[in-house]
């Protein structure tokens, strides 16, 4: 059905006309219109329905404020219809509905309300035991939830995150934050106002106010002020740190001083029926007149607690809307100037009169008709009734503030009960507020107000100003009514829509013993919606109040904690920053067809070629190196320059080790241990010079150790200086017995023969002309040579390796085959075969410990740890064939039913033709040719012979050649 | 020295070069050239001694002769920078001096850092760095808040980096140092977060030899 007349709204195009689809029918829209507007302007009122009682809902704000209009778009769930702008195209669907929201079957548990008291969650299925999980939670699991997410479809758009940086972030861009932004800005501070509707100006572009100034002209055209609408502050945090989501950006605010004029919350009256669609705010209607042109019923009745109420109704009768009747909660006595308009027109007052039931179409659909009662003595309603028909009641009875952000800056909420209203006070003391959230509800008050504030704020960030704008008066009166509750003897009269919780609800949840308001929150669940007890919150209180016979003061209000409203998921998490590293010749490595693993945050080659060859390709890699000769990127290896005068006493003092004495050109295995006496890092330090040490550090270790490294001598106080050049210097590593022959086609300043460069050596030169550190060491077991040079020129060290090693059928070799010939040598990897207990006793590594030393870190305790040795030891041990369950890294090395230890590494040796690995046993087991019991991840148990770690070459001739 | 350097960023630079739509944001990469890193004890003496003036504070930079930069990391800590567009022999005679000194054995003279293998160095600029770093960097380097010559080190895009104020007049420009083995990833986060302005990475054939 389409709009019959045309329509003006200040948001809308008239002359551009959109099409789009809710619940599978197409409705045509204009541009501007949200969706609730444009289903509006089409006589579509029902856009969700409950969620437990699947009842018929409808705008009841307008605002993006209450869950009656979280409807699903695309895999986009509970988008508020009365925000989200349609398109060309756009489809949207009705969330926790059957066939639609016109048509659900759901809505039969609206017969059964009665038969689910508050609380029957807790008492209901909990028996017999196990029916809970058996029966009850698949079911109420089912039919709970508001949209379907699809989590198998991708993030759809783009979201990232950007900082920003203000003297002053107003927050709301009503009159007041307007007048504070502008005054601020005045002052010379640079100043965000943010809004989060499409246009500032607040409830000046929809309710029936005018001001002599022109707030928006004003701001618009200021140097200083910063607009941002459709922005929405989620949250204060401290220092000021706002994140403010605006599109699918999400903003990270730092201001000096922020001000929240984030206005007022229009509150519902209680009576039966009174979420029935055609019932809703009178701010909710003036939106729908001024800003979508939008006739919001044909036949209405106003229920009205403050003079606000009279706006609407002429705002209504302006529309073209037929006024019925007002009904006022006040006694007689309000004589304002709009009511005196509204007697001119002949239009019918009922003072001191309550709306105390609403009747419905068929199914609920759309509020037919109203039922009235005349307050009684005791303010409630009373026997005199009238029955009129109508298709729209707006509510205009009270307020609340907005006081969830200034909650989170650490404002405290009070009620001063004679005058209902809420106030706000403590706030962090680079927050104020402004206008109508600070009590003032006169427009020219929240103007003078805002101003009053913005000038404050930017005092307090430094900038000068000699005018003084006075203070408004807070004594002007409240629009707030103290109680516009009616309860009905037949239910229906709810308190929180989010929720269906009814009045009894909240009555009964007291009578079971929960008094206290968060006690009531948790029973009841008032308030945990989506609409986070936006328009709840005040009226639990109230009931919890009366029916406990305290004041809504000594009562409170439930907290109010981040996010203020909803916000997705892929907003938090923005653009993915995950670094990565890569070695200069990562680009060759691809080219050789590198397979890639992941070491810390360095991509390094496992093996070269393809997946699923990996275990034959590993295999040649080590048969080629062992036999041959191969070449290993190890630029990730960590490189630290330690220099200095006291240079080898700092070692002495990290490492396990003794580095006095070491000579120049000489290197020497590093052990570290922490203060415990654990294992924690090894290397190589490699003596440059009498002060000058290069040494390396694992991959993964690093960064720590280079932390430690400083954090330790800012104790000490050596006259060292730590480098961490771990990127500075890639290193290739040339392995294998051709490796000599490999090296001397490309070095002419280094004498290589074993007499002039023998195992363990350090030598600096030129490899390839390149200037290099070159030192020999035998991780594989091989003769080896690690050659280190400047980043810019590894690629070309890569390049001119392969190239003099190709007539010896070099081939690079991965990580994988690195870690395999280093097992086979019964070389450990730190942190693979140790953990957060591991002593270099254990490792029978005693012989790197250089116990005479006055210190090193760890010492002390590893003296008292070898008094009484662990039961553990690591041992090698050989199996002739891998079991076919497997074994694995990890696997328990169990002893007379308890665990004895674990794998640390296990591998079929090509080289030697059988399954080896390193365990922890008993170490009453640590004797060669003991058996120990391997438990599989299946639970089988395999029988391996200890051995010597090392595995292959045990005397060391080939990597000493 | 026969090998030629290489750029982290080389494999990147392909094809017959490239330039952003508009001059919001221009990256241009600077790491083959020449940088070097003096720090230690006494290493604000003997700089000073060195070249006409090193920076009072840390995280200042200040102009050397011929449109060379020297920045103050630390009390004790000093990057040094040749003029992009006219690359001298700052560097290499500040290393030759120091091997000279530490050869004579002078001690208490600091020592020097590989920063040229080290840190890799883009030059960005354009009116819209500010606003493009806000999205990857949580320091305010607006011009008015980062003036010409101040060094900020902090951490962009979960990277540590240096950022120094270009001095020269002009259009706004930031010198950036980062983590030579990061190069890749930070190419991708600048791409991205530069994609917005229209801005990126601009190179010439030239510059792929």
């Amino acid at each position: 059905m389409k709009s019959a007349t045309p329509r003006k709204g200040l948001l809308i195009d008239a002359s551009r006309k959109l099409k789009f689809t809710f619940d599978g029918r197409e409705y045509e829209g204009l541009s501007g219109d949200t969706i609730a507007s444009a289903l509006a302007a089409n006589r579509e009122w029902i856009l969700s329905r409950s969620f437990k009682y699947h009842r018929p809902r409808g705008i009841l704000t307008m605002a993006a404020q209450d869950a009656n209009t979280l409807v699903q778009i695309g895999n986009e769930v509970s988008v508020f219809a009365d925000r989200h702008p349609i398109s060309d195209g756009l489809t949207v669907r009705a969330q926790n509905v059957g066939k639609s929201a016109r048509r659900d079957s759901g809505f039969v548990m609206n017969r059964l309300s009665r038969f689910m008291p508050v609380g029957f969650y807790y008492r209901t299925f909990y028996k017999p035991k196990g029916i809970w999980e058996k029966v009850w939670e698949p079911i109420i699991r089912a039919k709970a939830g508001l949209g379907k997410l699809d989590v198998t479809k991708p993030t759809e758009g783009y979201y990232d995150k950007a900082y920003g940086w203000y003297d002053v972030v107003v927050v709301g861009a009503g009159p007041a934050g307007m007048a504070a932004a502008i005054a601020a800005a005045d002052t010379g501070a640079s100043v965000l106002l943010l809004d989060e509707n499409p246009r500032i100006g607040g409830a000046l572009n929809y309710a029936r106010l005018a001001s002599e100034r022109d707030l928006v002209g004003e701001a618009k055209v200021h140097d200083n002020i910063e607009i941002w609408t459709d922005a929405i502050c989620n949250a204060w945090y401290a220092d000021n740190w706002l994140p403010v989501l605006r599109g699918n950006r999400l903003h990270k605010l730092r201001a000096k001083q922020v001000i929240f004029a984030t206005g007022l919350i229009e509150q519902p009256s209680q009576f039966r029926n009174n979420d029935l669609p055609g019932i809703m705010q009178g701010s909710a209607a003036q939106r729908l007149i001024r800003l979508f042109g939008v006739k919001p019923g044909n036949r209405a009745v106003m229920l009205a607690a403050n003079d606000d109420a009279y706006g609407v109704a002429l705002d209504l009768l302006e529309a073209g809307v037929d006024l019925a009747a007002i009904c006022d909660l006040r006694k007689a006595g309000h004589h304002g100037p709009l009511r005196s308009e509204l007697t001119q027109r002949k239009v019918s007052i009922l003072d001191g009169w309550c709306l105390y039931e609403a009747r419905p179409e068929k199914g609920d659909l759309h509020v037919r008709g109203v039922e009235l009662a005349e307050i009684d003595a005791e303010g409630t309603a009373g026997r005199r009734r009238r029955k009129i028909d109508c298709d729209l009641v707006c509510m205009s009875v009270g307020y609340v503030p907005a006081y969830q952000l200034p909650l989170q800056a650490g404002g405290k909420l009070a009620y001063d009960d004679a005058a209902a209203q809420f106030t706000i006070d403590g706030q962090d003391k680079g927050v104020l507020l402004a206008g109508s959230v600070d009590g003032f509800f006169d427009l020219d008050d929240c103007i003078a107000h805002g101003a009053v504030q913005g000038l404050a704020a930017a005092i307090n960030c430094g900038y000068k100003s000699k005018r003084r704008p006075a203070l408004p008066a807070r004594d002007r009166g409240s629009p707030n009514h103290p109680c516009p509750i009616f309860p009905h003897p037949k239910g229906m009269d709810f308190v929180d829509f989010d929720e269906d919780l009814q009045v009894k609800d909240i009555k009964n949840a007291i009578a079971d013993g929960y008094r206290e308001l968060e006690l009531v929150k948790r029973f009841s669940t008032v308030g945990m919606g989506p609409s986070q007890g936006r328009h709840a919150a005040l009226a639990t209180a109230m009931l919890v109040s009366k029916y406990t016979n305290r004041t809504i003061n000594e009562v409170g209000v439930t907290t109010a904690r981040p996010p203020v409203t909803t916000e997705k998921i892929a907003t938090l998490a923005g653009r993915k920053f995950t670094p990565f590293r890569q070695t200069p010749m990562h680009e060759q490595h691809t080219a050789q067809g590198a397979v890639w693993l992941l070491a810390g945050n360095w991509l390094r080659p496992a093996y070269y070629g393809h997946e699923r060859d990996a275990k034959r390709l590993i295999a040649e890699e080590v048969v080629n190196a062992r036999n041959n000769v191969g070449m290993i990127d190890v630029s990730t290896l960590g490189g630290l320059d330690v220099r200095g005068p006291d240079a080898a006493e700092f070692l002495n003092r990290m490492y396990t080790f003794a580095y006095v004495k070491l000579p120049v050109g000489k290197t020497r295995y590093l052990l570290m241990t922490n203060e415990a006496g654990t294992v924690i890092d090894d290397g190589v330090a490699c003596r440059r010079g009498e002060n000058y040490f290069y040494v390396t550090a694992t991959t993964t270790g690093v960064d720590r150790i280079y932390r430690n490294m400083l954090w330790w001598n800012a104790q000490w106080r050596l006259d060292v200086d730590i480098a961490n050049v771990t990127a500075a210097y890639a290193g290739v590593n040339l392995a294998g017995p051709n490796a000599r022959k490999v090296l001397e086609k490309l070095c002419d300043d280094i004498a290589l023969s074993p007499q002039d460069f023998p195992y363990l050596a350090y030598r600096e030169g030129t490899v390839a002309s390149i200037p290099a550190r070159v030192f020999r060491v035998g991780f594989i077991g091989e003769l080896g040579y690690e050659i280190h040079v400047p980043s810019r020129f590894a690629s070309e060290l890569w390049r001119a390796v392969g190239d003099a090693g190709r007539a010896f059928g070099i081939r690079p070799f991965g990580l994988e085959a690195q870690r395999l010939m280093r097992l086979e040598k019964g070389h450990v990897i730190i942190g693979q075969d140790t953990d957060g207990m591991t002593t270099p006793e254990e490792l029978d590594m005693s012989w790197a410990v250089a116990n005479s030393k006055p210190f090193f870190i760890g010492k002390r305790s590893l003296e008292i740890r070898n008094k009484t040795l662990s039961s553990r030891k690591l041992v090698g041990f050989v199996l002739d064939r891998m079991p076919a369950a497997g074994l694995q890294e990890s696997n328990l090395v169990v002893k007379n039913g308890s665990i004895a230890g674990f794998i640390t590494s296990i591998a079929f040796s090509p080289t030697l033709g059988r399954v080896i690995g390193l365990a922890y046993a008993d170490r009453l087991d640590a004797n060669l040719g003991s058996r120990i019991v391997l438990r599989a991840s299946d639970g089988s148990k395999h029988h391996a012979q200890v051995a010597s770690p090392h595995f292959y070459d045990p005397e060391n001739l080939r990597q000493e050649m | 020295m026969g090998a030629i350097a290489r750029s982290p960023f080389a494999h990147r630079l392909t094809g017959a070069g490239q330039t952003p739509q508009n001059e919001n944001v221009v990256i241009r990469d600077l790491s083959t050239l020449p940088r070097i890193g003096f720090k230690g004890n006494g290493t604000t003496k003997w700089l000073s001694s060195k070249v006409s003036a090193v920076p009072d504070v840390p995280n200042k930079a200040i102009a050397l002769s011929a449109g060379s930069l020297i920045a103050r990391l630390g009390k004790e800590e000093y990057l040094v920078l040749p003029d992009p567009d006219a690359v001298g022999n700052v560097c290499s005679d500040l290393e030759a001096s120091w091997n000279a000194d530490d050869a004579s054995g002078e001690r208490r003279i600091g020592y020097p850092l590989p920063r040229a293998d080290s840190h890799s160095w883009l030059h960005l600029e354009g009116r819209c760095i500010a606003q493009m770093m806000a999205k990857i960097c949580g320091v305010d380097l607006r011009s008015d808040r980062l003036l010409q010559g101040e060094v900020v080190q902090t951490v962009v895009a979960r990277i540590s980096a240096v950022l120094i104020r270009e001095m020269k007049d002009g259009p706004y420009g930031l010198h950036m140092l980062t983590d030579f083995a990061s190069a890749d990833y930070l190419w991708d986060v600048l791409q991205d977060a530069s994609t917005e302005f229209g801005g990126g990475f601009s190179w010439e054939r030239e510059d792929l030899k």
